[in-house]
């Protein structure tokens, strides 16, 4: 494999024997690094930052492998470790969700929250939780999936027109069909016993706060599984990027992409929900912040976004769990807050230039 | 000098009798599975204020933490605590370990626990990772009622004997109470729950579980009207279209010792939810309409004694006019 600066903006890496060529932006690498450099410095905040107090000296020492308490010990790999990695998986998951949507939909504005995905596991789990309260803890990632895959195959099946997909249609399907499910799972709430929903309310709002390594393992797999499926479409996915004729005409199976991008979408917000909760708009903010702050293929956009997303989440869960210790707010009610007015403002935008 | 050497071995061996006490476990099975616990706790966290911590501390608990609820002004607070036992985190030496269904874990870790207590409104992903801290019990005060439930938090702290002492003195006084009143089982009771801003107007059925009250009206032997035994579970939301079949020959209302929830909050709430709603009662007419203090849904063996005493006045200790339910 050789590199070159093909030219001042991009770098070019390429085997020997041709089979791998990448023309990569310097702008687009140079953001992965910092991003990679700001996920370390909140993730190293986050370690030395919690109601334990634990010196630098001591987390030094627990990091080396040194017992200094059973307790500290406790703290550091069991409480704090999985929170920062499951944060950071999650986040990722998300923001990858979000890109695949937009790109399938051709629709800046999807996001597994907005288009009933996230709702779908959410009313799977408060169901389970109202009803079922002493399962609810081992079948809850189980109930979340089989949600999110439900609510995607009936907004997908109900914005089917004879004329194929319609990515609107799929838009407000999935908005109208989330505000249904939303009333459904409000409703469990009410006549649910007052304890099982209160169980059921922190879960919705999306905490991390207990994070286990299991969460971890079955993040990264999944993670691990699906992104690679993402990056392996990404061609086809590019194709896409300049509308369903155009990658008709490049020869992209276009029908199959677009399902398959669905698919993975569906599955990454629904194992990321199963273990934390709704995170609403991770999805919607971290694909249009990957893309106003370095342009790029589609493959290192992904890898940008799926940056964007864990340094999102992660930051959301340092500050909402640190910021009024002991009082914890969800990274949940946190993303919702950073990314209610990025929507307003991408609302207005696209009004700006359809009025044009 | 011949005396000191055995004193210093006497101090050293109860010290460590008291030690190995200390650390003495048994086996306990509670709703999330059976766990080794100290037969002796000395630093327990409670998970809920209300329901864990209060009759807890009651019954002479060692307890070191509670979740809590935070209020405007971003100050903690135990929910009931100072109407109950006049007890909050200031005056206890009590830990504030996040609100209930927001616990701070490492916050719980650093009161170094040897038991922590939830309930089945804990995450049990959050109760599953505090087991690394401690034994970490769930009690189901759903499923258990109110006297089983601080009957399970008096044997999990060792303080049964204080627990079964003070459960006599509460059956001795409903049988007093009983005997003053009579025919109970003829009297008419319905429970009301009116939250301050008319939201929603809660009614409980007597199997309902609503702390301290709904356990003296059972154990007096009231009885319910014919719309409200026919409610389909033990707590609904109510209509306000349907006010008139609260009525009964006494209809209880719960104010709390908070600016929000006032005796005169609550009453315009009524008002509000349903205008000339004591018109439609001849239990309000009759000034059988009865708003009880906080401390009588609370889950405390102080609020059965205080809610005992309240019905018993209002209802033994004054005359009353009968409800005719046949009239209505």
């Amino acid at each position: 494999m050789r590199s070159e600066l093909a030219s001042p903006r991009h770098w070019v890496l390429r085997d020997p024997r041709e089979w791998v060529a990448l023309k990569l932006p310097v702008r687009a690498l140079v953001a992965l690094v910092l991003l990679g450099v700001a996920l370390l410095v909140v993730s190293a905040l986050s370690l030395a930052t919690g109601s334990y107090g634990v010196a630098l000296g001591e987390l030094m020492e627990t990091l080396r492998g040194i017992t200094i308490s059973r307790a500290i010990d406790n703290v550091v790999w069991e409480f704090r470790f999985p929170r920062i990695l499951t944060s950071a998986l999650v986040g990722a998951m998300m923001a990858l969700s979000g890109a695949a949507l937009q790109n399938a939909t051709r629709n800046g504005l999807a996001d597994p929250s907005l288009v009933g995905v996230s709702q779908g596991a959410a009313l799977a789990v408060v169901t389970l939780t109202v009803l079922m309260p002493d399962q609810s803890g081992a079948l809850r990632p189980w109930a979340a999936f089989f949600g999110a895959i439900l609510v995607a195959l009936a907004v997908q099946g109900l914005s089917r027109t004879r004329q194929g997909g319609n990515t609107i249609r799929f838009i407000l399907v999935g908005i109208g069909l989330s505000a249904f499910i939303s009333s459904i799972t409000s409703t469990m709430m009410t006549y649910g016993q007052i304890d099982r929903a209160m169980a059921a309310l922190a879960w919705l709002s999306g905490s991390i706060n207990a994070a286990s390594w299991n969460d971890v393992w079955t993040l990264s797999a999944a993670l691990a599984v699906l992104m690679a499926a993402l990056l392996g479409i990404s061609r086809t996915m590019s194709a896409l990027r300049f509308g369903e004729a155009t990658a008709v005409g490049l020869g992209a199976p276009v029908r199959l992409v677009r399902n398959v991008q669905l698919l993975i979408a569906v599955a990454l917000a629904a194992v990321a929900t199963s273990v934390v909760g709704p995170l609403g708009f991770v999805g919607l903010i971290a694909p249009h912040a990957a893309q106003r702050l370095a342009p790029a293929g589609i493959g290192l956009h992904l890898v940008l976004t799926a940056m964007i997303g864990a340094l999102l989440v992660s930051g959301a869960d340092l500050v909402g769990r640190a910021a009024f210790a002991p009082i914890q707010i969800p990274a949940g009610l946190l993303t919702a807050l950073i990314g209610v007015p990025i929507f307003i403002a991408l609302l207005l935008r696209s009004r700006a230039t359809t009025t044009h | 000098m011949t005396f000191r050497l055995p004193f210093v071995a006497l101090v050293l061996f109860a010290g460590l009798l008291t030690a190995v006490s200390a650390q003495e476990t048994r086996s306990y099975t509670a709703a999330n599975g059976t766990f080794d616990i100290p037969v002796a706790p000395q630093r327990i966290v409670a998970l809920n204020d209300q329901i864990v911590a209060l009759p807890l501390y009651e019954l002479g608990a060692p307890v070191v933490g509670s979740a809590g609820r935070t209020d405007a002004e971003g100050n903690h607070f135990l929910r009931g605590g100072m109407d109950t036992l006049g007890i909050d985190y200031a005056n206890t030496g009590m830990g504030y370990v996040g609100g209930f269904n927001g616990l701070d874990v490492e916050a719980i870790a650093a009161l170094e626990p040897d038991l922590i207590i939830g309930g089945p409104y804990t995450d049990p992903a959050v109760a599953e990772q505090l087991q690394s801290v401690a034994p970490t019990l769930i009690i189901n005060n759903a499923e258990l009622g109110l006297i089983e439930t601080i009957r399970a938090l008096a044997d999990v702290s060792g303080k049964t004997g204080n627990f079964e002492a003070r459960l006599q003195r509460y059956r001795d006084n409903i049988a007093r109470t009983r005997g003053y009143i009579g025919n109970s089982e003829e009297v008419s009771v319905t429970l009301t729950f009116m939250f301050p801003a008319a939201e929603e107007l809660w009614v409980y059925r007597h199997g309902g579980n609503l702390g301290a009250i709904t356990q003296v009206v059972r154990d007096l032997g009231f009885k319910e009207t014919a719309p409200i035994a026919a409610l389909p579970t033990n707590e609904v939301t109510f209509s306000p279209e349907l006010i008139q079949d609260l009525d009964a020959d006494f209809v209880f209302g719960f104010y709390r010792q908070q600016p929000d929830a006032t005796p005169a909050t609550v009453l315009a709430a009524y008002e509000k939810f349903a205008p000339g709603w004591c018109l439609a009662l001849t239990a309000c007419q009759n000034g059988q309409f009865v708003l009880l203090p906080g401390p009588t849904f609370g889950t405390t063996m102080a609020g059965l004694d205080l809610a005992l005493e309240l019905v018993e006045g209002h209802v033994a200790g004054r005359p009353f006019t009968p409800f005719d339910e046949g009239q209505q």
